[in-house]
């Protein structure tokens, strides 16, 4: 009889032990300081679970459980994934809040019914180019599109540095180039996608055909054409151009280019998901972030000087980007033909 | 001498466990090394046969110094307690083994190793896998395997120690038999005293890492020259001033007023062995069965002879 | 005494059906739901799916098949040079290759195209080429090294269990070290070659990261499973991929489970003190193997040194300098993370190894048949890539009847099955250890089941259980596959978060969150084994007393 009362408490213990690591998390750091006066909403005890492309956004999420006792969790995650999961897992929403990542994947969602409607009282300060007609979706900033070069490789090539989008198809520039799979890198599809809107459906297919002929393969993370060329494996990398980029081009010793012929863009999403049991913490999170000093932080954590585009007036960073500059894209088609044209670009690149 | 071991020295890190050792054995002949387990005589093999590093002293065979041969660089081989057959090869890669070193044609090896299991008596097991072998028919494999390389001088580890009983006597006996017939040169390590006397022409008794006595089995038993040798070599009754008296040395016999008591009776088939209380001590008697056992608490007569310990 | 017998036996049936079903439910149908989604749901065929990209399979296997006989060359090589060195130097180079157990493959990338990429300092300053590394040639390279320390240790503990006195048998022959190497050493240890060759096999098929980093242009089933995922979510596509994977990797394990039981039954001879090593330094093997084995450890010294330069550094115009920046930077990535992956390791690495060793005594001790067939299914998560688990698990489980994604149990439950395959594995080498009389000899002294466990089963395993949790501990805490798709905000790991970094290219936190499983992992070890060898001396006689029969 003792032992089955010996193993039973085993199991008792380790079925505990269980417990306290699955629930671990909403107990063991409860904010329970923030008994501000300033505070609009109470979320004391509550949790937001938000998705996010990064985790630098945590100095936001901080001010934000001080401000209202909600406690977030933070899992980074591409938006494909994001779409994948819920996708495969109908059961429940993938958090409460998506934060972040290519506007075609939240047009997306938006269609196959996985996003919650929200009009914040404060969203007509964003412009309306930059949010949902429908109100499922807003920006939260743009990602723009440049490259990288590499001057002591150019140097030891004996080649200039180029300067625009067209001299990428110069041949001289051959097998020095690197850029990631438009597939995997949402950023590189709005290059794509935002020089075809500029040049027109066959311009746009014929530059890039050249584009491709100058490229060995492609990138299979975001991040690739960075470092690759950082360690001089290439001399030019297409990159998205934020103060990441510009701060990975003080440690190695690289210069960011902003292309003088069109700069492709992309608005960074931000929505609630469908059914979201943090729903209305999510929402509230969506009425602090886009109060303006809020946004001014945003704005810094991004390493972006592009939020004050989505919200005019915001002072933000300046890393010497000129508005004038962004192409005119047609966001209405950036979700809709994200397949038709990567499929296009697959058999385009073939094996690379 | 044909091996002949010289002031043998072996330490771990402070503690000796072989003190100077000296012996010598003859061309031919079995010299078999006796004691209780942990006296070093395993120690011992590994300094013959080359496993382990000798700290001084030399060991010298056929007038040749190998003390700093690697073991396989000395003509010596060893058939091991464990058998140690190749269990990834069968009965005639076994034994072809080691003619793989020897300058010798393929064909050659082969007839050599049928030869080899021919007087092994094991023909029809050529091909068999180790695995499928008894026991004793590995311990014959084993042997072969050592001897087929013609070494100058063979060490065996306690083999016959896993056999049965009966087994081990018919071991001992081939053993014997192979060894006239091959000329060989043995040494052979046990701790069991009967195998000792049955298979060695001398016998080294050893105990705590050093040689005890030196002797035939018969001369170890008729004059042992120690108190060691003496308790371990056979039973013994040993008397206050240091003489001792052999089992097989106290004749009883049946009568009322004799001066013993039976205690105790202990058949053992062709022999009995009796516990008396002869003048207030117990002595070990041993008597063959030929007549009808004695009952406890019989009296009887005794009758005896004392023998003198030769203490050097 | 009856209401004893009674409790027992209800214990018996209890813990028999607990087991079961769980095996059942947590491996069996997680599998089963998605080879069903794979070929039942509306979308492409498997067929058409495979003749189209044949090209896939056919690299795959390729590169499987090269960095399976180059990595098991590798260890071959590293385990040879242990017989040839002392003790002291044996246990130094054991911890070192057990340390680089937790290879996170950026690492050894990084290092490589920083020496032999485009630009290397080897190939383009040193020899004025310029080579391209990317391609099969470099995962080749990276997964080759990445697993010979695992396949080295295999071995290494194979080598240790070699009778020494047929070693010696060999040399009194007359057998100098090459020969016994060629003719004893290689030959006794060749169905463990078999074992870690598949075992590498099955690795590399499943390796969706090296690819990735280092591929180039070159595709490979599990990484474009994993990219179907992450940038299409298509989920379909990746069962399939992932279907096709499981072919050669289930034809792979049918052999395994041949090799492994030979490996096993071969340890039937008699034993004894003797040691065989170190051998003569001499030879063709001695100047082979150590050349090698040199080469290996330089190549590995150099990943994890530029790990620890890359924890502790920054960069400034191209130029490394100390600093401690790096691993402020990662606090904001851990949070509650080390916490939470070190809980969840240790609920893994004890659950895990109970219902492994509770398995083994049934399939083993009682010999049931059916516990025979859960254990089979418990080894599927060792042949099958992590990621297939894992979308088992989301596919399974976000349906009726049993809901469970979202919540933290099912990446706990998921970290426990997953390890059992590896767990009855050492749990049954433990367990043969234990002589079978001992479990009569409890039923004849009026012993029951549950007596059995306590007082023999357990307390002879102790040791074998400490080891299989510390593997158990050490696989969860660098696990990524089978969880990368099953965790939600708020239960993340550390692995996962050292995946994400290096995706994002930070490299230097990467870095320190490497060093912290290394560390981590190294702590728990030195805790197992100090504990073993604490109470070592009490178990020695068990072991002893098998020896002496």
């Amino acid at each position: 009889m003792k032992t089955i009362k010996r193993l039973g408490l085993l199991f008792v213990f380790l079925l505990g032990l269980v417990l306290v690591t699955a629930c671990g998390n909403n107990s063991s750091k409860s904010s329970s300081k923030s008994s501000d006066t300033k505070t609009t909403k109470e979320f004391k005890g509550q949790t937001m679970n938000v998705v996010a492309t990064s985790d630098a956004y945590q100095p936001l999420f901080d001010k934000f459980s001080k401000q209202t006792g909600a406690k977030v969790k933070v899992l980074s995650m591409s938006s494909g994934e994001v779409l994948a999961r819920m996708k495969a897992d109908k059961s429940k929403p993938m958090a409460d809040l998506w934060f972040g990542g290519g506007l075609d994947a939240f047009m997306q969602a938006k269609t196959d019914h996985q996003l919650e409607k929200y009009q914040s009282n404060s969203i007509d300060k964003i412009s309306t180019k930059y949010r949902d007609k429908d109100g499922y979706w807003l920006s939260k900033g743009l990602t723009v599109g440049g490259f990288v070069v590499n001057k002591k490789v150019l140097k030891e090539k004996g080649l200039p540095v180029p300067k625009t989008w067209d001299d990428l198809a110069k041949s001289e520039y051959k097998g020095e180039i690197i850029m990631s799979d438009p597939s995997v890198s949402g950023t590189m599809y709005a290059i794509v996608k935002g020089i075809i809107d500029k040049k027109g459906e066959k311009a746009g297919w014929d530059y890039w055909n050249k584009v491709n002929d100058n490229i060995t393969f492609y990138g299979k993370r975001g991040k690739d054409p960075q470092e690759k060329t950082a360690s001089g494996e290439f001399g030019i990398g297409v990159i998205p151009v934020d103060k990441m980029a510009f701060d990975a081009a003080k440690k190695d010793d690289l210069k960011v280019i902003y292309p003088s012929d069109g700069i492709p863009w992309v608005p960074e999403g931000v929505a609630v998901f469908k059914n979201a049991p943090g729903k209305k913490v999510a929402e509230a999170f969506i009425d602090f972030m886009l109060e303006p000093r809020n946004m001014k932080e945003l704005a810094k954590l991004d390493g972006k000087d592009t939020d004050q585009i989505i919200m005019p007036g915001i002072k933000g960073l300046d890393l010497g980007l000129n508005k004038k500059d962004l192409i005119k894209e047609n966001l209405s088609n950036f979700g809709s033909d994200r397949t038709s044209i990567l499929n296009k670009w697959s058999d385009m690149v073939g094996d690379k | 001498m044909f091996l002949e071991v010289k002031n043998l020295t072996k330490k771990y890190s402070s503690k000796t466990v072989l003190h100077s050792l000296s012996f010598g054995v003859d061309q031919n002949k079995i010299l078999v090394v006796l004691g209780p387990s942990g006296c070093g005589k395993s120690t011992l093999l590994s300094c013959l046969n080359g496993f382990i590093t000798v700290d001084e002293g030399a060991v010298l065979l056929d007038g040749k110094d190998i003390t700093k041969l690697a073991p396989e660089e000395r003509d010596i081989t060893t058939v091991f307690q464990s058998y140690s057959l190749f269990p990834h090869m069968n009965v005639m890669q076994n034994l072809m083994y080691g003619l793989k070193f020897k300058k010798m044609s393929r064909n050659d090896a082969r007839k050599k190793t049928l030869k080899m299991l021919h007087l092994l008596q094991m023909d029809e097991f050529a091909n068999t896998k180790i695995q499928d072998l008894s026991g004793g028919q590995q311990q014959r494999i084993a042997l072969g395997r050592s001897l087929i390389v013609e070494p100058k001088l063979l060490l065996l580890d306690e083999p016959f120690s896993n056999l049965d009983e009966k087994l081990r006597l018919t071991m001992r006996h081939e053993l014997r038999q192979i060894q006239k017939e091959l000329n060989m040169t043995m040494v052979f390590v046990t701790h069991d005293q009967q195998e000792a006397f049955s298979i060695g022409d001398q016998i080294l008794v050893m105990d705590q890492g050093q040689i005890q006595q030196i002797d035939t089995g018969q001369g170890l038993y008729s004059t042992p020259k120690n108190h060691f040798v003496l308790k371990f070599i056979g039973d013994s009754n040993l008397l206050d001033n240091g003489d001792y008296i052999r089992p097989e040395d106290i004749v009883i016999t049946d009568d009322p007023n004799g001066d013993g008591v039976i205690e105790q009776m202990d058949f053992q088939g062709s022999t009995i062995n009796y516990l008396i209380n002869y003048n207030k001590h117990v002595f070990h008697v041993t008597c063959l069965n030929r007549m009808e056992p004695l009952r406890v608490g019989t009296r009887v007569d005794v009758q005896y002879k004392v023998s003198k310990l030769e203490e050097r | 005494m009856g209401k004893n017998h009674l409790g027992s036996k209800i214990t018996n049936w209890f813990v028999y059906i607990v087991i079961s079903l769980s095996i059942l439910l947590f491996i069996f149908y997680p599998y089963l739901s998605i080879f069903v989604q794979a070929l039942h749901e509306p979308g492409e065929t498997f067929n058409n799916f495979f003749m189209q990209n044949i090209d896939l399979t056919k690299n795959s296997l390729f590169v499987a098949i090269i960095t399976m006989v180059l990595s098991v060359f590798l260890a071959v090589s590293v385990t040879l040079c242990f017989v040839f060195i002392s003790k002291k130097w044996q246990s130094i180079l054991r911890v070192f290759l057990l340390i680089t157990m937790v290879s996170p493959p950026f690492v050894t990338s990084l290092a490589y195209i920083t020496l032999f990429g485009r630009r290397g300092m080897i190939t383009h300053d040193l020899l004025q080429m310029t080579i391209d590394p990317y391609g099969p040639q470099g995962i080749i390279l990276m997964q080759t090294l990445s697993f010979a320390s695992l396949n080295a240790l295999v071995l290494i503990g194979l080598l240790k269990q070699l009778e020494p006195s047929l070693i010696n048998s060999a040399r009194s022959l007359g057998a100098r070290t090459d020969a016994v190497i060629k003719d004893i050493i290689l030959p006794l240890l060749k169905p463990g070659l078999i074992v870690v060759a598949l075992i590498s096999f099955i690795r590399s098929l499943a390796d969706f990261q090296t690819p990735t980093i280092i591929g180039g242009s070159f595709k490979m089933l599990a990484s474009e499973g994993y990219f179907a995922v992450i940038s299409m979510g298509d989920i379909h596509k990746a069962a399939l991929i992932n279907l096709t994977l499981a072919i050669p990797a289930l034809i792979g394990f049918f052999l395994y489970i041949k090799y492994d039981r030979e490996m096993s039954v071969q340890h039937h001879g008699l034993s004894s003190n003797m040691k065989a090593f170190p051998l003569p330094k001499k030879g063709f093997f001695f100047v082979g193997s150590v050349i090698l084995s040199v080469i290996f450890y330089l190549a590995l010294l150099l990943q994890y040194g530029s790990i620890v330069m890359n924890a502790f550094s920054v960069k400034v115009m191209g130029n490394y300098r100390f600093s401690l920046q790096p691993i402020i930077d990662s606090q904001i990535y851990l949070n509650d993370t080390i916490t939470r992956t070190i809980l969840y390791s240790l609920v893994a690495g004890l659950l895990g190894s109970l219902i492994s060793f509770l398995i083994i005594y049934y399939s083993k001790v009682r010999n049931d048949r059916f516990m025979k067939f859960i254990e089979m299914v418990g080894t599927f998560p060792y042949i099958l890539p992590g990621t297939f688990f894992g979308l088992g698990y989301l596919y399974a489980f976000s349906k009726p009847p049993l809901i469970m994604t979202g919540t933290s149990i099912i990446v706990i439950i998921n970290v426990i099955f997953k390890q059992v395959a590896f767990a009855t594995k050492a749990a049954k080498a433990s367990v043969s250890q234990i002589e079978p009389t001992y479990f009569k000899t409890v039923h004849d002294l009026g012993g029951t089941v549950v007596n059995e466990w306590k007082d023999v089963f357990f307390p002879m395993t102790k040791q074998g259980f400490a080891i299989t949790f510390l593997n158990g501990f050490i696989s969860t805490m660098t696990t990524i596959g089978s969880i990368i798709f099953l965790v939600h905000p708020g239960q993340n790991m550390m692995t996962l978060v050292m995946f994400d970094v290096v995706q994002r290219g930070e490299y230097q936190v990467a870095a320190v969150i490497a060093c912290m499983i290394i560390l981590i992992c190294l702590v728990m070890s030195g805790i197992v084994f100090g504990l073993i060898s604490l109470s070592g001396k009490d178990w020695g006689y068990v072991f002893r007393s098998k020896k002496s029969h």
